[in-house]
C-alpha cells in the first residue's frame, strides 16, 4: 500500500514534470544538484562571519554540495538582505540573518523586501554575545559610570555602532532616554571600523559586537552586554535585561527566500542541524566565544513575526515612527 | 639578541619543503590572479581559505598572504601592455606603463615593475617586522576627521594626474564624485540613484568601471584609427631596464616604499590610494613633470613598488592590533581565526612561530616572485606581436570574463560596456579616466568621514585637530599651486611683451 502510493506520487510528479511549463521545478529529493550561495551582509573577518564559514564547512559534508560564502555588508545589514529575499526561490541561496533587518529596519527604512513575505526562516544555530564596551584603560568601570559621565556631560558621551537604527543604536537611544541624558551617536560601515575608532579614544564607548581577543587582551573593556540572558563567556557582566528590562532579540539564524519549498528547507534544516554536531563546528564557536543555540524555522518564524510586532510598537512610542 | 633568534625561528618554519612549496603555490596563484584582469586577491582568498582548513594553521597563512602579495606583482602586467587594469591597486601603471609599452619599451616598464615590486615588497616587511605594535597605536590616531582630510588630500591629487589641462581634470573628478553617490548610504542605508537595481545598490564596482575606462575604450579607440602595428612591434627592444632607466627608477622606488608602506598602514587606506600618492609625489617632484603620461619610467616605478610595500604596510594593524583595515585582511583574519589564531595585541607572544614564520615567508616569497616574474617578461612582450584583428577581441573577452566573475553578474557587464563607451567619449573629447576613477575610489569614503566628523558638532573640527589642518592645507596648497604656475606664466608672457614693447 505505502509503496502504491509512493508509485502514485512519483508518477504524478513525473507527470506534473512533463506537463508543466518548460522549466518545472528541480526535483527536490536531488537537491541539492549544484554549490548554495551563502550571502552574509556584514564585513569578513567579524564573529558572525567566521561563524558562517565554520558552519558552512561542516554542512557541506552532508549536503555533498560545496557552500561558498558571499559578504553583501552595508545598509545596516539591509543590502545583503535583500539579496536573499529577491533571489530565485530554488534553495541554491541561503543567507545569514541576526534579526535587526527582518523586524526593525523595514520598520525604519524604505527597504526593497517586505521581511514577512518575502523571507523565511531554515533554523538557528547560534546566539551572540554583544555588549557595551569602553576603552581597557577608561575610567568607566561600570556602565552607572558611563551614565554619570553623559548626565554630567551631554552628548559628549559619543559612541560608534554599525549604523543608525540598528538595533544597538535604538537600545542605546532608549537607555539614554530613560536615564534622562544625552548621548552622541556616530555611526561605522563596520565593527572593525567602529572598534578602530574606540581604540583610538575617538569615541567613549562602542555598541554591538565586538573582537574577543581584544577583551582578553584588555584592550576593551565591556560594561554590559546586549543579550537577555547572562552570558557564560564574560561572567559577571550584567545583561541589558537585568538593567534596563529590555528585550534583545538576537540570534544567528539562517534565512531564504519564502517561496522555497517545504521538503527543500528540511533538507536544508536536516544538514545544517546535524553540521552543529561535528566537533570542529564546536570548537570554532568556542574559540569565537560565541553561544551555540539551536531552534527549528517552524518556531522562529513566528518569533520574527512577533518581534516585528514589538518593534513596531516600540518604536511608535519612542516617536520614531508613526 | 632576541630578535635574531626570533627571524631564525621564523625561517626555520618557513624554509621547510612543505612551507615552501605552499608559499610558492600562494605566489603563483596571486601572480595569475593579478595578471587576469577582474578576479582580485579578495576573491581568491575568499575561495581558497576553505580549502585550507585541514592544514597546519602557519602553512595556510603563508599561502594565503602569498596570493595577497603575489596579486601585486601581476596586476602590472595587463596595465602595461594593453591598458587594462588588473587590479585597482594598478590603474595608475597604465598612465605612463601603456605609453612606454606603445613605444616599444614594454620590457623595461614590465622589468622595473617587477624589480620595483621586490625591493618595495622586501623593505616593507622589514618596517612590519621592527615597527609593526608602534605604528599601529599612531594609526589609531586617525579618526574621521583625519580620514576627511587624508580623502581630501587624495582628491586634491587629481592636480597632478592629468596630462590635460587641470580644469578638465577637475570635471572628471566632480563626475567621478557624482557617480559614488550611487548605491545606499552606508551611514543610514537611504539607497541613491539606484533605479530600483539591486547590483547597484552595492555601488558602481571600481574594477568593471575601471577595465570599461581603460581597457574596452582603448579598444574603442584603437578599431577607429589604423594602428600601424609594425612599427609597434619591430621597436620592442630590450627586456630588462638600462643603466638610465635604474637611475631614473631609483630614488622614485625608495619614496614609493616608504609612501606605500606607511599610507597603508592607515585603516581604510588599502593599496589604492598610496599607489595615487606615490604617483603624483613623483609627478610634484620631478624636474621634468611634462613626461609624466607619455611613457615616463618614474610613473611606472613608483606605483608599483607602492602597491607592493602596501601590501605589506596593511598587515601591520591587522597582526599587532587584530583590527583590519582593508577588505583583504579582513579576510586574512578571517582565515586566522578560523584556525584558532586570534590575531590582536597578543598574537607575537602566543604564537610567535605562526607570526616569524609568516615574516620569514614574505621574504622567500618575494624572491620567488621576483625569479618567477623576470622570464615571464619575454612571454608577455610576445603578446603585443599578436595581429590587432586577433587581439582586440581576445582582449574584449577578457574584460567580459572579467567583469562577470566579479560578483557573477551580468548587470557588472552592463556597467563595464557602459563605461567603456562613456570612455570613448572622454577620449574624442580629450578627459582622462584617472581622475574619475580616483574620485570615484574615494567618493564614499570622503562622504561618510565628512557625515561622522560633522556627528561631533563642532564646524571647526577640521581645523583644531593639528593632524587634520596639516592634510587640509597640503591639499589646499596641491590645488591652488596650479594657479600660481599659470600667473608666473602669464606674467612671464606680459614682462616679455612690455620688454619687447620698450
Amino acid at each position: 500500500m505505502k509503496l502504491s502510493i509512493v508509485g502514485l506520487l512519483t508518477g504524478l510528479a513525473v507527470a506534473v514534470f512533463l506537463c508543466g511549463p518548460g522549466y518545472a521545478q528541480e526535483d527536490v529529493s536531488r537537491f541539492p544538484s549544484k554549490p548554495i550561495t551563502y550571502i552574509v551582509p556584514v564585513t569578513p573577518g567579524t564573529g558572525t562571519d567566521l561563524s558562517v564559514r565554520l558552519i558552512a564547512k561542516e554542512a557541506e559534508k552532508f549536503l555533498k554540495q560545496p557552500i561558498v560564502v558571499v559578504n553583501k555588508p552595508g545598509g545596516a545589514l539591509t543590502l545583503g538582505t535583500a539579496a536573499i529575499a529577491t533571489a530565485k526561490p530554488d534553495g541554491y541561496t541561503i543567507g545569514f540573518s541576526g534579526g535587526p533587518p527582518l523586524f526593525l529596519t523595514p520598520l525604519l527604512e524604505k527597504v526593497p523586501y517586505d521581511p514577512i513575505k518575502d523571507i523565511r526562516t531554515i533554523m538557528q544555530y547560534g546566539g551572540f554575545n554583544f555588549g557595551v564596551y569602553v576603552k581597557g584603560d577608561s575610567p568607566f568601570k561600570t556602565f552607572k559610570d558611563l551614565i554619570a559621565y553623559a548626565r554630567q556631560n551631554p552628548k559628549k558621551a559619543t559612541y560608534g555602532t554599525v549604523g543608525v537604527n540598528g538595533m544597538p543604536n535604538i537600545m542605546m537611544e532608549e537607555v539614554a532616554k530613560r536615564e534622562k541624558v544625552q548621548i552622541t551617536h556616530i555611526p561605522f560601515k563596520g565593527t572593525s571600523e567602529g572598534q578602530t575608532a574606540l581604540l583610538g579614544g575617538h569615541t567613549i564607548f562602542g555598541a554591538g559586537d565586538f573582537s574577543a581577543s581584544l577583551v582578553e587582551a584588555k584592550e576593551i573593556r565591556l560594561l554590559m552586554m546586549l543579550k537577555d540572558e547572562p552570558s557564560a563567556e564574560y561572567p559577571g557582566v550584567p545583561t541589558l535585561k537585568e538593567l534596563y528590562n529590555l528585550p534583545y532579540p538576537m540570534s544567528i539564524t539562517i534565512i531564504t527566500q519564502r517561496n522555497v519549498p517545504d521538503a527543500i528547507v528540511k533538507k536544508l534544516d536536516d544538514a545544517f542541524a546535524k553540521a552543529m554536531k561535528e566537533p570542529a563546528f564546536i570548537n570554532g564557536m568556542k574559540e569565537l566565544q560565541l553561544p551555540i543555540i539551536y531552534r527549528s524555522g517552524k518556531e522562529l518564524d513566528p518569533y520574527v513575526l512577533q518581534s516585528y510586532n514589538y518593534f513596531s510598537k516600540a518604536l511608535k512610542e519612542m516617536g520614531a515612527i508613526k | 639578541m632576541d630578535f635574531f633568534s626570533n627571524l631564525a625561528l621564523g625561517f626555520g618554519i618557513a624554509l621547510t619543503i612543505k612551507n615552501l612549496s605552499f608559499c610558492f603555490l600562494g605566489v603563483l596563484i596571486g601572480t595569475l590572479i593579478g595578471v587576469l584582469p577582474g578576479i582580485g586577491p579578495v576573491a581568491t582568498i575568499s575561495l581558497l581559505l576553505p580549502t585550507t582548513f585541514g592544514m597546519e594553521p602557519v602553512t595556510s597563512i603563508i599561502m594565503l598572504c602569498g596570493v595577497y602579495y603575489g596579486a601585486m606583482y601581476g596586476g602590472s602586467t595587463t596595465s602595461i601592455l594593453v591598458n587594462i587594469p588588473g587590479e585597482a591597486a594598478s590603474v595608475v601603471t597604465c598612465l605612463d606603463g601603456y605609453q612606454m609599452a606603445r613605444k616599444g619599451r614594454a620590457g623595461p616598464a614590465l622589468g622595473i615593475s617587477a624589480f620595483g615590486s621586490f625591493i618595495g615588497g622586501t623593505l616593507s616587511i622589514i618596517g612590519l617586522m621592527l615597527l609593526s605594535p608602534l605604528l599601529a597605536r599612531m594609526a589609531l590616531k586617525f579618526g574621521p576627521p583625519e580620514f576627511f582630510a587624508l580623502m581630501l588630500l587624495g582628491l586634491a591629487m587629481v592636480t597632478y594626474l592629468c596630462r590635460g589641462p587641470v580644469l578638465k581634470g577637475l570635471v572628471m573628478a566632480l563626475a567621478g564624485l557624482a557617480i559614488s553617490c550611487v548605491g545606499q548610504d552606508q551611514i543610514s542605508g537611504t539607497t541613491r540613484f539606484t533605479l530600483d537595481s539591486i547590483t547597484l545598490m552595492d555601488g558602481m564596482g571600481i574594477v568593471p568601471v575601471a577595465m570599461g575606462l581603460f581597457g574596452i575604450a582603448e579598444v574603442l579607440t584603437n578599431l577607429e584609427q589604423i594602428v600601424k602595428q609594425d612599427i609597434l612591434a619591430e621597436r620592442v627592444t630590450g627586456i630588462f631596464p638600462t643603466l638610465k632607466d635604474w637611475s631614473d627608477s631609483m630614488w622614485p622606488i625608495i619614496r614609493g616604499s616608504f609612501i606605500g608602506f606607511f599610507v597603508s598602514i592607515l585603516p581604510g587606506a588599502g593599496t589604492v590610494i598610496p599607489t595615487f600618492m606615490a604617483y603624483t609625489v613623483e609627478k610634484r617632484i620631478s624636474k621634468h613633470p611634462e613626461k609624466f603620461g607619455t611613457g615616463a619610467i618614474e610613473g611606472v616605478a613608483a606605483p608599483e613598488t607602492a602597491n607592493n610595500a602596501a601590501a605589506a604596510g596593511s598587515m601591520v594593524t591587522l597582526l599587532s592590533l587584530g583590527l583590519p583595515s582593508s577588505v583583504g585582511m579582513a579576510i586574512l583574519l578571517g582565515a586566522f581565526i578560523i584556525h584558532g589564531i586570534q590575531p590582536g595585541p597578543l598574537l607575537i607572544a602566543k604564537h610567535p612561530d605562526l607570526f616569524w614564520g609568516t615574516i620569514a615567508s614574505m621574504y622567500v616569497g618575494n624572491v620567488m616572485l621576483l625569479v618567477l616574474n623576470l622570464p615571464l617578461i619575454g612571454l608577455w612582450i610576445k603578446i603585443l606581436k599578436i595581429p590587432y584583428n586577433l587581439l582586440f577581441p581576445l582582449i574584449v573577452l577578457f574584460c567580459f570574463l572579467g567583469a562577470y566573475s566579479l560578483n557573477n553578474n551580468i548587470y557588472d557587464v552592463l556597467v563595464m560596456i557602459i563605461f567603456g563607451v562613456f570612455g570613448y567619449l572622454m577620449r574624442k573629447y580629450e578627459y582622462e579616466g584617472a581622475p574619475f576613477l580616483l574620485a570615484l575610489v574615494l567618493g564614499p569614503m570622503l562622504e561618510n568621514a565628512f557625515r561622522q566628523s560633522l556627528i561631533y558638532g563642532d564646524p571647526f573640527i577640521f581645523f583644531n585637530r593639528p593632524i587634520t589642518a596639516v592634510l587640509i592645507c597640503v591639499s589646499l596648497f596641491l590645488l591652488i599651486s596650479p594657479l600660481f604656475k599659470t600667473f608666473s606664466q602669464k606674467r612671464k608672457t606680459i614682462e616679455k611683451v612690455l620688454e619687447e614693447g620698450e
